[in-house]
């Protein structure tokens, strides 16, 4: 009998110590959407990309992206060309990946639905060229699903993007980047 | 008189050739997307054939692959509708490390939405490389190849 109450008070332990333990929850999602927006003379040109993956976790609040530049649609195919082939040189770098934390991460309750604040920084590789980059977004936590929406500009000449001579004055050097993500919690 | 009509002439010439070479840049500069549907496919291959290449050489699958068009066949492990703009499918494959998936257009949505899971399914879809960005991103860990713009080509049901 002492056995039995023994063994129930160690189980009782250990499950608590496993709840303490299970790290958090992470979201994931394949299907977040970026896109940016450059206005010139002649032309807004404009990509949008609904495929990126990202995930992260609501314990230390760690987040990333993973950005196939290949996968940015344009209204004309030109400037999908010229995108991939002159500026983004995708088939030398394939990718664009973020490294960064959710920094005010406690501030969030995923158990409540709700709009929050949230201030993302961290490691942003376009190209051959990482910088830091820090932006103020929103997360909507609805059950559980979690929009975060963000808006941040990146100047061209950070990121080893170079603008041919003869257009140079009609692209702008900075481009607002917009992300709009739609995350599920992640079955573990 | 003559030498007024010569002018005139070398004018229309002259006229004729900037409409020609305005139609020439109006045409290059909006030249249509690729119709995949139209397109005959670079390779046809499983998706573990193609993922297995890609998980061994990336840089020569690019060079193979990148942008091409080509034909898919793999068995469903997921359908994600999550983003309206694009349903996407994910194809097992018998490597353990990753999958394929595939982005539909818009209006491929309802036959998207009619994919059973675990069915094996043809796609024909623009290649747009390998998402394997593990290295750097513990949390994205997967390896994946990706598919744009795909249309189903064949809906098999296989037991």
């Amino acid at each position: 009998m002492m056995n039995f109450k023994t063994l129930n008070l160690a189980l009782l332990i250990m499950s608590l110590f496993s709840f303490k333990n299970d790290g958090g929850k992470e979201y994931f999602t394949k299907t977040g959407t970026i896109s940016f927006f450059s206005s010139t003379p002649v032309e807004d040109i404009a990509g949008i990309n609904h495929q990126i993956t990202s995930a992260f976790e609501t314990n230390g609040g760690k987040m990333q992206f993973s950005v196939m530049i290949t996968a940015f649609e344009f209204e004309k195919k030109m400037m999908q060309e010229h995108f991939n082939e002159n500026y983004m040189e995708s088939d030398k770098f394939p990718k664009s990946t973020f490294n960064g934390q959710i920094e005010n991460i406690a501030a969030i309750d995923f158990s409540k639905n709700g709009t929050y604040k949230a201030i993302v920084s961290g490691d942003l590789t376009i190209k051959d060229k990482t910088n830091n980059v820090k932006t103020l977004g929103t997360f909507v936590v609805n059950g559980e699903s979690v929009n975060a929406k963000a808006e941040f500009k990146v100047k061209l000449a950070d990121y080893n993007v170079k603008v041919p001579g003869l257009v140079r004055d009609k692209i702008s050097e900075d481009i607002l980047i917009k992300v709009d993500m739609n995350y599920k919690l992640k079955v573990k | 008189m003559i030498k007024k009509k010569h002018i005139k002439l070398v004018l229309y010439i002259k006229l004729g050739l900037i409409a020609m070479v305005a139609i020439i840049v109006f045409f290059v500069f909006n030249k249509p997307h690729r119709d995949v549907a139209q397109t005959a496919p670079a390779f046809s291959l499983s998706a573990t054939e193609l993922f297995n290449n890609y998980d061994a050489n990336e840089a020569a699958s690019n060079k193979k692959y990148l942008d091409k068009v080509l034909q898919v066949e793999g068995k469903v492990l997921e359908i994600i509708l999550e983003n309206p703009a694009k349903p996407e499918a994910v194809f097992t494959t018998e490597n353990a490390a990753g999958t394929v998936t595939c982005g539909f257009k818009p209006e491929e949505l309802e036959k998207v939405k009619a994919i059973k899971i675990h069915s094996t399914i043809t796609i024909k879809g623009e290649c747009k490389g390998f998402n394997n960005s593990g290295d750097i991103l513990d949390l994205l860990s997967e390896k994946d190849v990706l598919f744009s713009k795909c249309i189903i080509i064949d809906h098999l049901e296989k037991k």
